[in-house]
């Protein structure tokens, strides 16, 4: 049972009185505290509270009554008959989380969640889809319920992995530990067995994802915080981009940033994967220039470029 | 209930205070409730009272009360307070007890800022567990998705359901708007909303670049035609920047799933034969658009039309010199 700050205590007292005063026949006592997360004397004790309390002059028909008989509570509620209404916070908390799972594939149109979600947003005067719209990520309607399975049963899972990084399909085995939406696009951290490491996975970049019915071989560990993790290989590299594509960077993992007199961004990074640095160089063009780079292969966008213009026949 | 001149605990002072709040028809005066709520009437010291009152005040407001400040006094010049019964009241969505354990889920998988989402519950019924439903076997690694939260995401969220126009500075300019919509897309909330600074054209702003508080207007302060429906906000391609054209992408089989999720249901998809697919959509932002392509490296070519393919090579070619 979480233990539920003073500040909280008032606005789930107004709950429970409101909820149990809708309910005709009366509510078990255990049934209240599971569903408000509230010890049985901790209950009892707030009820003997609420009794306590109604609108002056405090008669007692201008009291709030409670019944408890045979572990059964019935309220009274006076004035406290309807619950409190949303903060604007809490009605986006409920339908932002209604919304953002609706949108998994594999969430039923019909299904209770569904049902939820329109019930809350008509109450809430927002439509959903339409005036508030969630969207996590992109993902194929295969891959996420293999990953979500393993990732229930400790299984590992074979896929056929788009890397960005080096610009190949490759397969692999991978045993997920978490599984998260960022920036838009769902991830799984997995043991990777042919590294022997844990890696990132983009799940739309999964061409193929199959169990593999095998228990994972390693025991989960801590997976730290999203982001790029930097490898003993990485080539530090200096960039100085013009204002108008500063905004690139707020998704990179870069090591410093410098805003320089003439307005241009100074920014330190260390780049693991040559191809997705060559192709970012590649399409910011003239906008970019490259100030220093431990390795010159890094930052050379002429093969890249080559590649791409013989796909025109140039 | 305690005698006069007894001081009560502070739970039962402050749903004492909600209560008589509710119950008045016309705005009490802060000497009016020491009179009248119990609770109050064991406070003999004028600044002890107003302390405790104030506090009380300050948590009313942190739990969401709709308190009313207004005039009390004959004159209307003394304030007093109430609150507005029609908003405290939740119309309480009548959830059945598998819609309240699908929220349940929802809350424990996708979180906005560090809410856990419990208080939200307990409002609308109660948290109700449930061992199903999508992606219930993620569950025991703690959320999926955690989405930035702000001061400014809950005014606008509170202006949109509210029908009541945001003011606000963006890009160092003040904006008047009437919101729309409010999407999250690529990790980020974006506010779609007629903006008056713009004779009231339809503009996309993104949270986060909001500078200083929104300030919202009174509920009602505009109204939105009940069909009224309003697009997502694009991706880079479509920013509405140039002239739109629609572009045909022919994009390899190994790559062709990655392009179907970004560009969604925008575009029109044919696989070719060999497994390979054309993509025809609108572009209206060149730079968007050529981002897209070049991050495809060779595994894409744009086969029109004629100028945005040029575009691409010119761009491309101009690495080598």
């Amino acid at each position: 049972m979480s233990r539920v700050p003073a500040t909280t205590r008032v606005p789930r007292l107004l709950a429970i009185v409101a909820w149990v005063a809708s309910q005709a026949d009366g509510v078990p006592v255990e049934h209240i505290c599971k569903r408000f997360g509230i010890g049985r004397t901790q209950l009892l004790a707030e009820l003997n509270t609420v009794m306590l309390t109604g609108v002056p002059p405090y008669t007692p028909d201008a009291l709030i009554t409670v019944f408890v008989d045979d572990d059964i509570v019935r309220i009274l509620p006076q004035w406290l008959d309807k619950s409190m209404a949303l903060t604007a916070a809490q009605g986006l908390a409920l339908l932002a989380a209604a919304e953002g799972l609706h949108d998994v594939p594999g969430s039923e149109p019909d299904g209770p969640l569904a049902r939820a979600m329109h019930k809350l947003a008509a109450a809430l005067r927002a439509r959903p889809g339409r005036d508030v719209d969630i969207h996590l990520g992109s993902v194929g309607g295969g891959v996420l319920p293999v990953i979500e399975r393993a990732l229930a049963d400790g299984e590992s899972v074979a896929i056929t992995y788009l890397s960005a990084n080096a610009d190949r399909t490759d397969e692999r085995v991978i045993e997920p530990w978490v599984l998260r939406a960022i920036d838009g696009a769902w991830q799984v951290d997995a043991w990777c067995q042919r590294a022997g490491g844990v890696r990132t996975f983009r799940l739309d970049r999964m061409r193929d994802a199959a169990p593999t019915g095998e228990a994972a071989r390693t025991p989960r560990g801590e997976v730290d915080a999203p982001g790029y993790r930097s490898g003993p290989d990485d080539v530090p590299v200096t960039l100085l981009l013009d204002p108008e594509v500063a905004w690139v960077v707020e998704r990179w993992a870069v090591d410093d940033l410098e805003e320089l007199d003439d307005g241009r961004l100074r920014v330190h990074l260390r780049v693991g994967a040559a191809a997705w640095l060559q192709r970012i160089l590649l399409a910011l063009g003239p906008r970019v220039a490259v100030e220093d780079a431990g390795d010159s292969r890094v930052v050379d966008v002429r093969p890249m470029a080559e590649r791409i213009l013989a796909r025109y026949g140039r | 209930m305690a005698p006069a001149g007894e001081k009560i605990g502070i739970e039962e002072r402050q749903l004492n205070l909600i209560q008589a709040l509710l119950y008045t028809e016309r705005p009490l005066r802060a000497e009016e409730l020491r009179a009248l709520v119990n609770g109050y009437r064991g406070y003999d010291n004028d600044e002890s009272f107003r302390r405790t009152f104030e506090r009380d005040k300050q948590a009313l407001l942190s739990m969401g009360v709709p308190l009313v400040v207004a005039g009390a006094g004959a004159d209307g010049g003394t304030e007093g307070y109430r609150i507005d019964r029609k908003r405290y009241y939740l119309e309480m969505p009548d959830l059945a007890e598998d819609e309240l354990a699908a929220l349940r889920l929802a809350v424990s998988l996708v979180q906005v800022g560090d809410a856990s989402g419990e208080e939200a519950l307990w409002r609308v019924g109660g948290v109700v567990d449930t061992g199903d439903g999508p992606l219930a076997g993620a569950r025991t690694a703690g959320p999926v998705a955690v989405l930035p939260s702000s001061a400014n995401l809950d005014r606008i969220f509170a202006a949109l359901t509210e029908r009541a126009q945001l003011t606000f500075t963006y890009k160092g300019e003040e904006r008047t708007v009437d919101p729309m919509r409010l999407d999250f897309m690529r990790g980020r909330w974006y506010l779609s909303a007629d903006d008056h600074s713009r004779n009231g054209a339809l503009r996309c702003f993104r949270v986060d670049r909001i500078d200083g508080q929104a300030h919202v207007a009174a509920p009602g302060s505009f109204t939105r035609a009940p069909d009224r429906v309003v697009p997502a906000p694009s991706e880079a391609w479509g920013f509405d920047v140039d002239d739109t054209v629609t572009a045909r992408l022919l994009v390899d089989e190994s790559h062709a799933d990655l392009v179907a999720h970004r560009l969604g249901d925008t575009a029109r998809a044919d696989r070719q034969d060999d497994g390979s697919v054309l993509f025809e959509f609108e572009v209206r932002h060149r730079d968007g658009f050529r981002w897209l392509v070049i991050d495809l490296a060779d595994h894409a070519e744009v086969v029109g039309p004629d100028e945005l393919r040029q575009d691409l090579i010119d761009w491309v070619a101009g690495a080598l010199r």
